[in-house]
């Protein structure tokens, strides 16, 4: 994976925990910079340290600032090229209805193609937790999709 | 729903605007791509004048020496190998010393990088020392060229292997120079051997005629290892 991939998924990552493009990149370059002020490399970079480091940044910036509502609250989502709009009100109504460790769970699956072992090191849980937790996530998904149906 | 209608509809549904700035912090934060030649080119005018002059006497005397049959040059090289190492140490711990290693470490190359690249050099000036020095010595003296090299080479690596664990030591970090005390005291002990105790370099010649090579080996991977602990810890020491 190269230096450009590691940014979308961080920016994305940080985006939908602080509902903020500028804030979401000023925490996604502020992760590489701790990676790199840590490990002195970013060339060695792994994907874990910078989630932890950009969750912890998050966290800060969600203690420091309450963050702005998700785009969707605000009717502002972002819009995917090839998204039609029913597909889009129903998944994001039933990605609203999920919980956000559920939506950062299938963000870092689904989204950010990240290995088992990649999220459990980034929680801080196990593979087997993982495993459960991306089931139930999917589920409850499934049944909020059924729902809006 | 299967896996991948389900990746497709998250994939949209997180879909996120484009960052502004990437490419412009990205070009920042990428080191300049340099081989490791370059680097080594680099880091050669950051040798200091005093390390080519020590390396161009040793050179003078070993080349001078065998030319004019002078009897002492082995024994004046054994002795003044453990300098080479001290110096070699010294050299690499410069920018410690001088407080250098905080702008290295914020410039585009690492600290280990440029480290690496200066044990690197100075390697390479103690190998073209030994490997003009013996062959010189050998032929000039009529000996075996294997237990000239041996007589040279042991000593600079046992300074080397002390001097890199002093200088990394809390004692050492706190004594600059530490390794140039020990290179000497090494000097020191090899001609007082060499002129006074002509019984202990019977010894010492036999145990090199059979387990010279192995020592060396010995004494060869232990200095790596020191080498590997130096780069590996220099954040540390910085």
């Amino acid at each position: 994976m190269d230096l450009e991939e590691a940014y979308d998924k961080i920016y994305r990552y940080a985006y939908f925990k602080m509902g903020n493009r500028a804030v979401a990149e000023d925490i996604t370059q502020e992760t590489f910079l701790r990676f790199i002020s840590k490990y002195n490399n970013i060339h060695d970079y792994d994907m874990r340290f910078l989630y932890t480091i950009a969750r912890n940044l998050c966290i800060d910036e969600y203690r420091r600032v309450k963050p702005e509502p998700l785009p969707e609250e605000e009717g502002e989502w972002a819009v995917s090229p090839g998204e039609t709009p029913e597909d889009r009100l129903a998944v994001r109504e039933a990605l609203n209805k999920l919980s956000s460790e559920d939506r950062e769970i299938l963000l870092l699956r689904y989204v950010n193609d990240e290995s088992v072992g990649t999220i459990a090191k980034t929680l801080k849980i196990s593979r087997f937790a993982v495993y459960r937790r991306i089931k139930a996530a999917e589920e409850r998904l499934r049944q909020g999709l059924e729902v809006e149906e | 729903m299967r896996k991948k209608e389900l990746k497709s509809l998250l994939n949209e549904a997180f879909y996120a605007p484009d960052p502004q700035n990437k490419q412009a912090f990205l070009k920042n934060l990428r080191p300049r791509e340099v081989s490791l030649p370059s680097m080594l080119v680099q880091q050669l005018a950051y040798i200091r004048f005093s390390v080519w002059l020590f390396a161009a006497a040793v050179l003078i005397i070993a080349i001078a020496g065998s030319a004019f049959h002078f009897e002492e040059t082995e024994k004046l090289m054994t002795a003044l190998m453990p300098f080479t190492a001290a110096i070699s140490v010294l050299e690499t711990h410069r920018s410690n010393r001088y407080g250098m290693s905080e702008i290295e470490r914020v410039t585009r190359f690492s600290l280990r990088s440029v480290i690496f690249a200066r044990m690197t050099i100075l390697g390479i000036i103690s190998v073209i020392l030994l490997g003009v020095s013996a062959p010189l010595i050998a032929y000039s003296f009529g000996e075996k060229m294997i237990m000239t090299a041996l007589r040279i080479i042991i000593p600079y690596l046992v300074a080397m292997i002390l001097g890199l664990i002093s200088e990394r030591s809390a004692f050492g970090r706190k004594n600059g120079y530490l390794s140039l005390g020990i290179a000497s005291v090494i000097a020191v002990f090899n001609f007082w051997i060499d002129s006074f105790r002509p019984e202990a370099v019977q010894v010492y010649i036999r145990i090199l005629e059979t387990k010279g090579v192995l020592i060396a080996i010995i004494l060869l991977l232990v200095t790596i290892f020191e080498q590997w602990k130096t780069i590996n810890n220099v954040e540390a020491f910085a």
